[in-house]
């Protein structure tokens, strides 16, 4: 147990994480780009193991801000509340990339860089509004515990809202039925050019690569909230002297 | 004390409250009426045109609305210390919270009341003999924007410009109620076979329950 917090706590895990998900994530690249081109789709599959790689990471991040704002009401120790936060911002910055990745994919596979049609589309974008006002509100609050508590209510309220939100917009699309690609297809030509192993391999650098940030921005906000209270001090002794 | 009551007593106050000034009533009725007959003007005076676009309009103007006045309704908590003083009294928080949005809701259903039977009028649409379905849709989908907005009003009490921050916490949420609530109206108002309009009803119903739970359960923490 003991050796365990000492390898968490170790300053050298950070780096080392990031280091390795640059590595893992060129090993994905390689093998995406040194694949044949899809039999279907040709040299458009290549942004995949990229736009599945974020996707995933952007809900791995929402999902973990509701669990860590969770815990934060349940211990009330800022740490997750730092968590929370850099966990949503993580996702926001992923989802964006998402978003734009899958645009340029779905003007030559589709025609279009966006359609109202698709379910998954038009959830992603609603999921991004969400947690851009979520992060919006934090901006808004100076109190530090006003701030952890509200923004863990809306991360919670949120994540009750995504399945919600996906299953409406399903129901909806499908009565205007539009010609996507489903994603059963996609996984079929996957497997036929070989650019299968790049996308695994991909998921798991994306997931090394939102522990590191994970890590990087909680470590960042610690410093933030050590230097605020160190300010308060000194204004505080300020305040004293001059009395 | 009957947890009915205490939810009654806190309706009451805000009707009571709403009764002598009608500020809330007043300027959330009139920018809906103004929203109704803006999108007249955009979508041009064919009425085949804005016949097939009234359910849209009429929820575009519902959703408004609701914001309008939940925003107002914390906004009256925030000034002297109203929520404070609200909190203190020795009831649970989640009977403070239902009570705020059955006072919300009456608010809002007379909004309704007022404004589906004259977006319907101008609009020129017919729903004789279907008046009880379209009034069950319209009141499953004000109760949901009502349940979303009073809660998030509440949680951004006092925080500044939260009236530009209030549409984007709570727009996202809803869509389903807006998606259902299209859907619903249009359906019974086009008779159109291919709209199931008692699955889209249940859906509303299903969100409407399922963030009355999670609203409640979450208001202590909202405003502690």
């Amino acid at each position: 147990m003991l050796t365990q917090k000492k390898l968490f706590d170790a300053p050298w895990l950070t780096p080392a994480l990031g280091l390795l998900s640059v590595v893992v994530i060129s090993v994905s690249l390689f093998f995406t780009f040194t694949a044949q081109p899809d039999v279907l789709q040709g040299y458009l599959t290549r942004i995949l193991p990229i736009h599945v790689g974020a996707s995933w990471l952007a809900y791995l991040a929402f999902g973990l801000t509701a669990v860590f704002g969770l815990t934060y009401l349940i211990t009330r120790n800022y740490h997750w509340d730092r968590l929370s936060a850099a966990s949503s911002e993580i996702g926001v910055v992923f989802i964006v990339l998402s978003l734009f990745s899958g645009a340029l994919w779905g003007r030559p596979a589709w025609g279009a860089y966006w359609s109202w049609g698709d379910a998954r589309l038009t959830t992603t974008a609603l999921m991004l509004m969400v947690y851009v006002g979520m992060l919006m509100v934090r901006g808004m609050i100076e109190d530090t515990g006003r701030r952890a508590r509200v923004s863990a209510v809306i991360g919670i309220v949120a994540s009750v809202g995504v399945p919600i939100n996906y299953l409406s917009v399903y129901w909806w699309s499908t009565l205007h039925q539009s010609p996507t690609l489903s994603i059963v297809e996609r996984r079929s030509a996957l497997q036929n050019s070989g650019i299968l192993i790049g996308f695994l391999v991909g998921l798991l650098g994306f997931t090394i690569l939102y522990v590191y940030l994970l890590r990087l921005r909680g470590q960042l906000a610690l410093q933030q909230a050590r230097l605020e209270e160190h300010e308060l001090e000194l204004e505080l002794k300020g305040v004293l002297a001059h009395d | 004390m009957n947890p009915w009551h205490i939810i009654w007593a806190i309706a009451v106050k805000d009707w009571r409250v709403e009764g002598r000034a009608r500020d809330v009533l007043a300027a959330t009725l009139f920018f809906a009426v103004l929203v109704v007959t803006i999108l007249a003007f955009a979508f041009g005076p064919e009425s085949a045109k804005l016949r097939e676009a009234a359910p849209g309009i009429l929820w575009v103007a519902i959703a408004f609305a609701s914001i309008l006045a939940a925003s107002r309704a914390f906004a009256a908590e925030s000034e002297d210390g109203a929520l404070e003083a609200l909190l203190l009294y020795p009831v649970p928080h989640e009977l403070i919270y239902l009570g705020k949005l059955l006072g919300n809701l009456g608010l809002m259903l007379l909004i309704a009341v007022v404004i589906t039977p004259f977006t319907l009028i101008i609009y020129g649409v017919d729903i004789s003999g279907r008046e009880l379905p379209f009034g069950l849709a319209v009141l499953l989908g004000v109760t949901g924007f009502s349940i979303v907005s009073s809660f998030q009003s509440a949680l951004t009490i006092n925080l500044r410009s939260r009236e530009s921050l209030l549409p984007v916490l709570i727009f996202p949420v809803v869509v389903p109620v807006i998606i259902a609530s299209v859907k619903a109206t249009v359906g019974i108002i086009t008779k159109d076979p291919s709209i199931d309009v008692q699955s889209w009803l249940q859906l509303l119903l299903g969100f409407n329950l399922v963030y009355l739970v999670v609203c409640t359960l979450a208001f202590p923490y909202a405003v502690e």
